[in-house]
């Protein structure tokens, strides 16, 4: 079963086309994961649901990195952590020019490396335009 | 259960190395053998030996590397088995040495940590230290070792009031110490004014990742270190007195670094250290000097709390008090610590107990803390997802 998870936020910024992407809900106790888990933290029970991971953010901390890896065609590269409403904290790549501790952030989800063939997708957390 | 000690100990000049993988690792072997009056003939009594490493497979293009040094050293039949538990590869063999000789399997176990990270360039070595990241939730995105270090600190800048100034204070001690150690990789002494400067800053000493900056980050560096583990039981058959392993103490946190309940701790170490201290029977305050995993200059002042010696969120205070100092309550990173000493990965869990080893044996010269007896490693896996303790103690 798959559902969004902040119903009542503002749909993500339609970047791309991209996939979304999911956190994991135990079925048992209702603990979120993210990244995916094949024990839940909390309960011990095995099997979970896919929830959409969308919505608003506040960011927890951030960098920019100068010195990339393999594969990054550009000269630096910002990341952050962000919280999003139900407490789960995740990381991604940070596309916003002053970023600030606690700012709000919309999540949105876009190509985080090229690849040959392949792209790969995760998330990509921009300034939340939509906000009143 | 048999108590273990260290008769011996090797350790290359780190830096960029000009000769191959195994000619690098055995150096740091035949010192050690040397060092605890080892001959590599047949007959030679050496168990087991272990190598540490996290990119012999994957940079030098050698697996089963473990085997090749055994033959190399002339120390047939020893057994022999690589170990890669990322940056705590060192402390993780030391370990399992220890654990060999304390079961009864082995009597003597030779520990070499070898790392050759500058035969590839910058950007396929930043590829593969991040290979460490989780595989799906921070890999992907370009995310390194720097960028988890940078975010911690802005963090703990944020909570505790820590500053870029105690950073680049913590980078001088380190270098200080590292002037008096001729196997560190870098042997100079950062100017204070000149690090910190705003109006050259970008020139003199650049963002790497955004709060840290080049000099508050350990360089990439090749090196080899090794210690001769052996059974107190038969340690009068070597030239040294034996320093015995007191307490080991691992503990594993969450892979992915946002997945932590409190952000701004380090979980395992602390785990790994309490586990340690039990262990030994001994407490932070018994602690004289000790080697802390400063890949990132933060982590030592992280560190310092999570092992004891501190109050949460003081560690930086400690610092400007001069009480990490050499002569102060507690040095630590007497030997330049990674960030001047050099991090090879594989090798740097190796070359902190190393380290120690001198302290206690009073050979540290230049840099002894007087009258130490007892010492704490800390080798910190991953962004201290996987951390090893080791204590070392001159007391039998």
């Amino acid at each position: 079963m798959r559902e969004t998870m902040s119903e009542t936020m503002p749909a993500a910024d339609a970047k791309c086309a991209a996939p979304p992407m999911y956190a994991f809900r135990c079925e048992a106790c209702g603990e979120i994961h993210y990244p995916r888990h094949y024990v839940c933290k909390t309960c011990g029970s095995q099997d979970f649901d896919e929830v959409v991971l969308d919505g608003a953010c506040l960011l927890e901390t951030w960098t920019r990195v100068f010195n990339l890896p393999e594969g990054y065609m550009k000269p630096s590269l910002c990341f952050g952590m962000v919280r999003f409403p139900n407490g789960l904290v995740v990381a991604g790549q940070l596309d916003v020019e002053e970023p600030r501790i606690g700012m709000e952030l919309q999540t949105s989800v876009g190509v985080i490396k090229e690849g040959i063939g392949q792209d790969n997708y995760g998330f990509i957390f921009i300034e939340n335009n939509m906000k009143e | 259960m048999r108590s273990v000690g260290i008769v011996g100990i090797g350790h290359t000049k780190f830096g960029k190395s000009r000769v191959s993988y195994t000619d690098m690792a055995c150096e740091a072997a035949l010192q050690a053998l040397k060092d605890a009056g080892v001959t590599p003939l047949p007959g030679h009594g050496i168990d087991q030996v272990l190598l540490a490493t996290m990119g012999a497979s994957m940079i030098n293009h050698q697996s089963g590397a473990a085997s090749a040094i055994v033959d190399t050293l002339n120390l047939r039949p020893a057994m022999a088995e690589t170990v890669e538990n990322g940056p705590a590869s060192g402390a993780s063999a030391i370990k399992l040495g220890y654990s060999m000789i304390a079961s009864g399997l082995a009597d003597t176990v030779l520990v070499i940590g070898a790392e050759m990270m500058r035969k590839v360039s910058g950007w396929e070595g930043t590829d593969f230290v991040a290979t460490m990241l989780h595989p799906e939730a921070e890999y992907p995105y370009g995310m390194t070792l720097p960028a988890l270090a940078g975010m911690f600190t802005r963090l703990i800048m944020g909570k505790y009031g820590l500053t870029s100034k105690d950073l680049a204070l913590l980078s001088v001690k380190n270098h200080s110490n590292a002037m008096h150690n001729p196997c560190a990789h870098i042997r100079m002494v950062p100017d204070l004014e000149a690090i910190t400067a705003d109006e050259d800053i970008e020139t003199v000493n650049p963002l790497v990742a955004d709060p840290l900056r080049l000099y508050d980050v350990c360089p990439v560096s090749d090196g080899a270190a090794a210690v001769l583990l052996c059974a107190m039981d038969v340690a009068d058959r070597f030239e040294k007195k034996a320093i015995r392993v007191a307490g080991i103490g691992q503990a594993t946190d969450t892979h992915a670094v946002a997945e932590r309940e409190v952000p701004t701790d380090l979980l395992a170490v602390r785990m790994a250290a309490q586990r340690a201290y039990e262990m030994s029977g001994l407490l932070p305050t018994d602690i004289d000097v000790a080697e802390l995993h400063d890949a990132f200059l933060i982590l030592e002042i992280v560190e310092s709390e999570e092992v004891g010696f501190f109050k949460r969120g003081e560690g930086h205070l400690a610092l400007r008090e001069g009480k990490t100092q050499i002569g102060g309550e507690i040095p630590i990173n007497t030997s330049g610590g990674l960030k001047a000493k050099g991090h090879p990965l594989g090798a740097t869990g190796v070359s902190q107990t190393v380290e120690i080893v001198r302290q206690l044996r009073g050979e540290a010269e230049g840099r002894q803390v007087e009258g130490a007896r007892n010492g704490l490693v800390v080798n910190f896996g991953g962004f201290g997802n996987n951390v090893v303790a080791l204590i070392l103690s001159k007391d039998a």
